[in-house]
C-alpha cells in the first residue's frame, strides 16, 4: 500500500517536471530561432540608440553695454509621417489655416506622396497605392506661437476621439535672429539659413568669427539601454562675443546719417566713430543700411565684387582730409614748423605738372595753420615736395597707408602705395599725394593713421571686439598700439593747429564749447581718367575735445548733389554726431570739464 | 551490534526527507533573493537612466527655450521699441543747452557690460555618472574572477 501511493506522487512529479521542461524547452527553441534572432537584431538597429541632434545654437553677440544684438530663435520644421496619416484633408486644412499655405497645393502633395493620388493628373486613385515617400517637409521656420495652436488643436481631436492630425510631427531648431534689425548691420554681417544643422556667417563680424560663434556642437547617439549610462559629450558651445559698438550711440549716428543723406543726394554715405585712446570702434553706420535678417532683399549688395562695408571695403581718393598726414610729416621732420610762413600764387609747377587750389586764387602769405585751414594744394605740394619723397613715404608707410589694419571684420581691403621706383609712379605722385589724389585708402585706414595725430603720436588698431566668453570666462581685448609714427609733440601741435583752424574759419563743424580738431576734405572723382566729372567724395575728419580727445569721427559722402564741397556737406554731420556722442557719454563743454575735474 | 548503535542514533527517513527538502528550498530562497536584489537594483538604475536621458531632452529644449526668451526680451527693449515707447510717454533728446553737468563722488560712470566672471581657477566639472553605479553583480563577479585567473607576473 505505502508502495503504490509513493509511485503515484513520483509520476505526478515526473508528469510535473516533464511539463516544465518542456515549456523551457520551448522558450529556449524560440528564442534561439532564427526569425527571433532577426526581429531582435532589428528593434535593436531601430531603437537601440537615442540620437541626439546637435544644438546648432550659434553664439550671442553684444554691444559693449550687454545689449544683445544677434542672438537666436527657436523655430520648428514640420513633417508628415506618411504611413501614421489617416486624413489628409483634415490635417493639409489645419496646417494650411494655421500657417497662411495653399490648402490645395498641400493636400495634392500629401495625397500623391501617400499613394492615394495620382502624381500626373492628382485625381485619387480608387484603391490606396504604394506610398511614395515615408515622410515629407511640409513647412521650415515655423515660429512657436504657431506650433502651440496645432498643438491645442491636436489635443483637441484626440479629445473628441479622433486624431485628425495623426502623423503630423514638429522639429525645434535654431535660427539666427537679430532683434534691432538693420541697426550695425554692416559690422555684424550676416548668416544664412539655408543649411539648417550648421549655419555659416559672412562678412563682419559673423564672418570674420564664424568658427567661434558656432561651436562644435555635434551630433551624438548613445545607447537607449539605460543600464549603460555613460556620459554624453555634447560639444562645446560657441564663444559669445562683446563688440566694442554702443547701440545708442550707432543708432544716433545711423539716424543723422540717414537724415543728410535724404538732405544731399548723396549716392552713399559711412560714418565712423572711433575712440582714439584705444581704437574701440563706438559706431560704424554706411547707408543705404542692411538689415540682416533679411539679407535675401540685398541680392546686390551681396553680389561678388561689390565692397559690403564701405567703411572697410571700399578705397577711395580722400582728397584733402590726406592733408593732416602730409603737415604730420613735415612738422615731424622738421621740414616746416607751425611758424613757417609760405607765399601762395596760386600756382605750383612740378615735373610738367600745375597745381592749383580748390577755388583757383592765390592765398598770399599763410601760416601752416591757414594752409591747413585754408586746405591750399598749393602749399601741401610745396611741403611734400621740399620734404622730398624719401621722407614723405617713409611717413606715410608709417602711418600704414596702402596696408591693412586688420581690423577684426571680414571683407577688409586695402589698395598699396605706388612707390618711387615702381611702375606707375612720376613725380608728380609727389605732388598729387599730397593732398590725397592718386592714392586709395578706405575710412579705417584713415582712422587709424589720424589717431596718431589725435592721441599724442600713438596710433591705434581700429577694432570692434571688445570681449569674448569662452567657457564661461570673460576675456577683454587688449589695446593694440602701433609704433608711434610721429612725436607726441608733433601730434600735439598739429592738433592745435587744426583746433585752430577750424576756429579761424568759423567752419559748420565748430561745437560752442567744445574745442575740435578736424579736417575737410573734396576729392573730384575720375570718371574714365577725367577729372572733369563734377562728381566728389566728400569727406570730414575730425576729433575732441583736444585736450583730452574721448570722439575721433569719420564722415564721407561719396557724390553729394547739393554741395560737393566737405565743408558744407560732411562737417554738419560731424557736429552732430559729436554732439550726440558727449551727450550719451556725458562729456561736458570744456570750460565746466576743466571747472569739474582741474583738466 | 556496530550496526545496530548506529541505527539507533540515525534520523528517522522522514526527517532526513523534510531536511533535504528545506536545504533545497533555502537554496532556491537564496537565489530569489539575490535575484530581487539584484531586479530591484537594475529596475532602479533603468529608471534613473530613463531619467537621465528625458532630462538631457529637457535640457536641450530649456536652452533653446532660454535662447528664445533672450531674442524676444531683445526684441521688446530694441532700439526702435524703446525711442517709440520714449516718445509716447513725452521723453525728448536732451539738448546741450539744457545739461547741467554734476560731480557725483564715487561714480565712475556707466561700466562696460561683465557677463562672466574673469578667468581664474578652472573648474573642472564632477563626472555625472561613476564608473562604480555603472557595475552590475554579474560585472563585478566577471571582474573578480578575470582578475583572480590572470598570472601574477601580469598583476604586477
Amino acid at each position: 500500500m505505502k508502495k503504490n501511493t509513493f509511485s503515484r506522487y513520483q509520476t505526478i512529479g515526473f508528469i510535473f517536471s516533464l511539463v516544465a521542461v518542456l515549456i523551457l524547452g520551448q522558450t529556449l527553441r524560440l528564442q534561439s530561432s532564427s526569425d527571433a534572432q532577426r526581429l531582435l537584431a532589428e528593434i535593436k538597429r531601430q531603437n537601440a540608440n537615442v540620437t541626439l541632434r546637435p544644438q546648432n545654437k550659434r553664439a550671442n553677440i553684444y554691444d559693449r553695454w550687454g545689449v544683445l544684438l544677434a542672438g537666436n530663435q527657436e523655430v520648428f520644421d514640420l513633417e508628415v509621417d506618411i504611413n501614421s496619416m489617416y486624413y489628409p484633408d483634415k490635417l493639409a486644412s489645419a496646417v494650411a489655416s494655421t500657417l497662411g499655405l495653399d490648402y490645395v497645393q498641400l493636400y495634392n502633395r500629401l495625397m500623391i506622396d501617400s499613394g492615394r493620388a495620382d502624381p500626373a493628373t492628382k485625381q485619387p486613385y480608387p484603391e490606396k497605392k504604394e506610398a511614395l515617400a515615408i515622410s515629407t517637409r511640409i513647412a521650415q521656420g515655423v515660429e512657436a506661437d504657431k506650433i502651440n495652436i496645432l498643438d491645442q488643436l491636436e489635443k483637441q481631436y484626440i479629445e473628441e476621439g479622433r486624431n485628425y492630425l495623426s502623423g503630423l510631427v514638429w522639429f525645434p531648431r535654431m535660427v539666427r535672429s537679430y532683434p534691432e534689425k538693420s541697426l550695425a548691420g554692416f559690422v555684424l554681417g550676416m548668416t544664412t539659413f539655408l543649411d539648417a544643422e550648421k549655419p555659416t556667417g559672412f562678412y563682419g563680424v559673423e564672418g570674420r568669427f564664424n568658427e567661434y560663434l558656432n561651436g562644435s556642437f555635434k551630433q551624438v547617439s548613445f545607447e537607449r539601454d539605460p543600464i549603460k549610462l555613460s556620459n554624453v559629450d555634447r560639444g562645446s558651445e560657441g564663444t559669445d562675443l562683446i563688440l566694442t559698438i554702443d547701440r545708442e550711440l550707432q543708432a544716433s549716428v545711423e539716424r543723422i546719417l540717414e537724415k543728410h543723406m535724404k538732405a544731399n543726394g548723396s549716392a552713399s554715405g559711412t560714418v565712423v566713430v572711433m575712440d582714439p585712446t584705444n581704437g574701440e570702434i563706438l559706431a560704424m553706420a554706411s547707408s543705404p543700411p542692411f538689415d540682416p535678417s533679411q539679407y535675401y532683399k540685398n541680392a546686390e549688395l551681396l553680389s561678388s565684387g561689390v565692397p559690403f562695408n564701405p567703411a572697410i571695403s571700399k578705397v577711395y581718393e580722400p582728397g584733402s582730409v590726406f592733408k593732416v598726414l602730409t603737415m604730420a610729416a613735415a612738422l615731424d621732420s622738421n621740414t616746416v614748423t607751425r611758424q613757417t610762413t609760405f607765399v601762395d600764387k596760386g600756382i605750383f609747377s612740378y615735373g610738367g605738372m600745375n597745381v592749383l587750389n580748390w577755388n583757383r586764387g592765390a592765398w598770399g602769405e599763410q601760416t601752416m595753420t591757414g594752409c591747413m585751414a585754408n586746405s591750399l594744394n598749393v602749399c601741401l605740394a610745396w611741403i611734400s615736395t621740399t620734404m622730398g619723397a624719401t621722407i614723405f613715404y617713409d611717413y606715410l608707410d608709417r602711418f600704414g597707408i596702402g596696408e591693412n589694419t586688420y581690423i577684426d571684420l571680414e571683407g577688409e581691403v586695402s589698395y598699396p602705395l605706388t612707390l618711387p621706383g615702381e611702375p606707375g609712379w612720376h613725380k608728380t605722385n609727389l605732388v598729387t599725394n599730397s593732398y590725397g589724389h592718386s592714392v586709395a585708402v578706405t575710412v579705417v585706414q584713415m582712422l587709424k593713421a589720424i589717431s596718431a595725430v589725435a592721441n599724442k603720436g600713438q596710433m591705434v588698431s581700429p577694432h570692434v571686439l571688445k570681449a569674448y566668453i569662452d567657457n564661461e570666462r570673460q576675456y577683454n581685448i587688449t589695446t593694440n598700439v602701433e609704433a608711434p609714427p610721429i612725436t607726441p609733440e608733433t601730434a600735439r601741435e598739429l592738433s592745435e593747429m587744426l583746433a585752430d583752424a577750424i576756429e579761424e574759419e568759423a567752419s559748420s563743424a565748430k561745437i560752442p564749447g567744445y574745442r575740435i580738431a578736424g579736417k575737410t576734405g573734396t576729392a573730384d572723382i575720375p570718371i574714365n581718367g577725367s577729372y572733369s566729372s563734377g562728381l566728389t567724395n566728400a569727406s570730414f575728419v575730425g576729433w575732441g575735445p583736444v585736450d583730452d580727445p574721448r570722439f575721433m569721427i569719420y564722415v564721407w559722402f561719396e557724390k553729394p548733389r547739393t554741395n560737393i564741397y566737405g565743408s558744407i556737406v560732411a562737417a554738419p554731420v560731424f557736429k552732430e554726431v559729436f554732439q550726440a556722442a558727449t551727450t550719451l557719454y556725458n562729456v561736458p563743454p570744456d570750460q565746466v570739464r576743466k571747472a569739474l575735474y582741474g583738466k | 551490534m556496530k550496526r545496530k548503535v548506529s541505527q539507533a542514533y540515525q534520523q528517522a527517513p522522514w526527517r532526513k526527507r523534510i531536511q533535504r527538502a528545506a536545504l533545497v528550498a533555502l537554496v532556491v530562497i537564496c537565489v530569489i533573493f539575490v535575484g530581487m536584489i539584484y531586479l530591484n537594483i537594475s529596475a532602479q538604475a533603468a529608471s534613473a537612466g530613463m531619467q537621465y536621458q528625458d532630462m538631457q531632452l529637457r535640457i536641450d529644449s530649456l536652452n533653446r527655450s532660454i535662447a528664445s526668451l533672450q531674442t524676444e526680451f531683445a526684441y521688446i527693449s530694441s532700439y526702435q521699441q524703446m525711442k517709440a515707447r520714449a516718445d509716447a510717454l513725452g521723453f525728448r533728446t536732451l539738448s546741450l543747452d539744457r545739461a547741467i553737468y554734476v560731480v557725483v563722488p564715487g561714480y565712475s560712470g556707466r561700466q562696460p557690460a561683465t557677463l562672466a566672471p574673469p578667468p581664474g581657477a578652472d573648474m573642472i566639472p564632477p563626472q555625472i555618472v561613476k564608473p562604480t553605479y555603472n557595475e552590475s553583480i554579474w560585472d563585478v563577479l566577471t571582474r573578480l574572477y578575470v582578475s583572480r585567473s590572470e598570472p601574477e607576473s601580469s598583476r604586477q
